[in-house]
């Protein structure tokens, strides 16, 4: 009879139900949105930083992050980067050289300072989103010639550059321009290597279209004389909720610490997940959790408004009604459960409307996205770019949060009222009461 | 056998600076099987003396006994249990839950009292057969008229088998015809079941029903007579 009574209550003053939870659905619809859209933004955040180069685990020496000077390179012979790749969970992998450098045209005196990434084109061409930036040429392929036994010395030993649109239009080159790249070498020596354009890239971002190079991994090896030396290699996981689980596999599989530490005699080898890489970079994705709770707090605020109004509505207007039932002998504790009853009512149907309208907007949210370029453009991040079209999350979470949230933010704000109503004097309510 | 007893029952409200004393030491018993009218113009204490003996306001001072349990040792949650168990109220604008049908209104003391599904269809079916309302046990109460809502408040204030029944002004709000039903109907009740009631009235109606008259005037008993019987004592 309880539930009963409690829901034939509920729709006695039927506009003022159906306002109460069309706020309460129309707060969760926002929340669930919301919450969808940031995780989604961050979650797009992490697969891009992922891609834009950083992966989800990467290699180095252990003090390159630190230093970051050339000299500090690791091995990473053909045999260790196949062991890696081979590794369970490991979805790709991408060696790499970096430098600082200086690049000119072979046709104006104009200099700029570049961060050069010597790269595997094909394994970093299946690795990073870059190579979806291309927008004239290939993604750091030979120039036309190159590697043919038949052409001349000169053309067949010609190497390929990536270069970005800016850097591109600041030196004037274009596809076939032949540029100069100075590089700090091994030994202290500035290395300087003839290149070709062979590609240009657009990200949007300065920090890939004006400042960075990418070279073949073989033609640097070469250049500077390094050998089968690495300064990074990077690896994708197929799985980012496996992250730990194939770092400590690749430590195991080249015979490192499972601790992350360096052994005394063993390989300059560290491994680490991109957390440890790039501890800014989680402490941002980190804010998305932050950010929720602002927006959980928000919707607590419109269910207090809601909720205490209507209840404290309903307490007022069946004074005499509960004064009446005191009086029949109903305990304060069943008349405080019966209000009780009636907020949960409201919390049960407001959920549901909320999270039907919620998957909905995600639904949609997830399929067509968000473009956001007329207002941020891209953008790049830690030096890593970001894209600027984002889609909602559909993941669980993005609906079970705002649901109990607003089902247990509802009971626990008709708290109050229940109490107020198990507090009541029977005499005092049906003599003060309205309506029974 | 005594189902009620007031000794000495005295309330004072107090009104900002000024003390009303409602009851001025009421003391009289009523007996079970009593049909019984207090009757006196308004402010004479009525309402007063029967919200202290239903347990729902204290007296000043004096003692209020209710089928042998003296209410002033009761707290808060034994007062409840005793107006489920032992008081059936019969209120002059009827009070019925407006959500639930007659029916449901005349289950739910049952309810609360944790009966039996099988007890309870027996013992509303029962109750709805003598008030005459069986037909309409799916109505709610405003699909019904005062005089139809006011035999399933009679039905209501029985169905737990109350050892008195406080009906304060039944037929206010009725018209004399309905008003006339609605006392036959408690009458009857009261010969044949032996129910005990106590009617607070200002209709003479009510006041010629009876059988026993306490009249009340400025907080005190001045007269309390069996009707066509010898008047009662206390």
């Amino acid at each position: 009879m309880w539930w009963t009574m409690s829901w034939r209550n509920l729709w006695r003053n039927r506009r003022r139900t159906l306002l109460t939870i069309a706020a309460i659905s129309l707060g969760q619809l926002v929340l669930i949105t919301m919450v969808s859209f940031m995780s989604g933004m961050f979650e797009l955040m992490l697969e891009q930083v992922a891609k834009s180069g950083m992966g989800h685990v990467q290699l180095h020496h252990p003090e390159y992050l630190e230093k970051k000077t050339a000299g500090l390179s690791m091995p990473g012979g053909a045999a260790m980067i196949d062991a890696v790749e081979r590794v369970d969970g490991v979805d790709g992998v991408s060696p790499r050289l970096l430098f600082s450098g200086a690049i000119r045209s072979s046709t104006s005196s104009t200099v700029q300072v570049v961060k050069v990434m010597a790269v595997d084109p094909e394994r970093e061409g299946r690795f990073s989103a870059l190579s979806d930036k291309v927008i004239e040429g290939g993604f750091v392929t030979p120039p036309e010639g190159a590697g043919d036994p038949d052409a001349p010395v000169r053309v067949r030993n010609r190497k390929g550059i990536l270069i970005g649109a800016k850097l591109a239009q600041h030196l004037k080159v274009e596809l076939g321009s032949k540029v100069r790249l100075d590089t700090a070498g091994f030994q202290g020596a500035t290395v300087a290597t003839a290149f070709y354009v062979t590609g240009i890239l657009k990200t949007g971002s300065d920090s890939f279209d004006k400042n960075m190079v990418l070279v073949p991994l073989v033609a640097m090896q070469e250049a500077t004389g390094a050998g089968d030396v690495l300064h990074e290699l990077s690896v994708m996981v197929s799985d980012s909720t496996r992250i730990e689980e194939v770092t400590a596999s690749i430590r195991g599989v080249l015979d490192l610490p499972a601790d992350g530490t360096v052994a005394e005699g063993g390989p300059p080898v560290s491994v680490q997940p991109w957390w440890e890489v790039s501890p800014d970079i989680k402490q941002m994705l980190d804010l998305s959790g932050t950010y929720n709770g602002f927006l959980y707090m928000l919707m607590m605020v419109i269910l207090s408004a809601g909720i205490l109004t209507t209840m404290f509505m309903v307490v007022y207007e069946r004074r005499r009604e509960f004064g009446v039932q005191l009086a029949l002998g109903t305990s304060r504790g069943r008349l405080f459960w019966g209000v009780m009853l009636e907020a949960l009512w409201i919390a049960l149907v407001a959920a549901a409307v909320g999270l039907v309208l919620g998957a909905i907007a995600v639904y949609f949210l997830k399929e067509y996205g968000l473009d956001l370029s007329f207002i941020v453009g891209g953008f790049d991040f830690q030096g890593m770019f970001i894209e600027n079209v984002y889609r909602g999350s559909a993941a669980p979470e993005v609906f079970v949060g705002p649901t109990m949230v607003v089902i247990i933010g509802t009971v626990v704000f008709a708290l109050w009222p229940a109490l107020k109503v198990a507090r009541m004097k029977a005499l005092d309510a049906i003599h003060q009461g309205g309506q029974a | 056998m005594k189902v009620v007893s007031t000794k000495d029952v005295t309330r004072t409200f107090q009104l900002g600076d000024v003390a009303v004393r409602a009851l001025r030491g009421v003391d009289f018993d009523l007996a079970r099987g009593d049909f019984a009218a207090v009757a006196g113009p308004s402010g004479s204490g009525k309402t007063t003396l029967f919200n202290i003996i239903g347990g729902l306001d204290e007296p000043t001072s004096g003692e209020v006994i209710v089928d042998g349990s003296p209410l002033s040792s009761m707290n808060r949650k034994e007062l409840a249990r005793l107006r489920l168990d032992k008081i059936g109220f019969v209120f002059q604008a009827y009070n019925l839950i407006p959500v639930l049908t007659a029916y449901e209104n005349v289950e739910y003391p049952l309810i609360l009292k944790k009966v039996g599904a099988a007890e309870r269809k027996q013992r509303v079916e029962a109750l709805l057969e003598a008030v005459g309302l069986k037909d309409m046990m799916h109505r709610r109460p405003a699909q019904m008229s005062g005089g139809q809502q006011q035999r399933i408040a009679i039905a209501r204030s029985l169905v737990c088998d109350p050892v008195v029944v406080l009906a304060d002004e039944p037929t206010a709000n009725v018209d004399s015809e309905t008003g006339a039903d609605l006392l036959e109907l408690m009458r009857r009740l009261n010969e044949e079941k032996g129910i005990t009631f106590l009617f607070s009235t200002h209709d003479p109606a009510v006041m010629e029903a009876a059988r026993r008259l306490i009249r009340l005037k400025d907080g005190r008993i001045v007269s309390d007579v069996r009707q066509g019987d010898a008047p009662a004592a206390g």
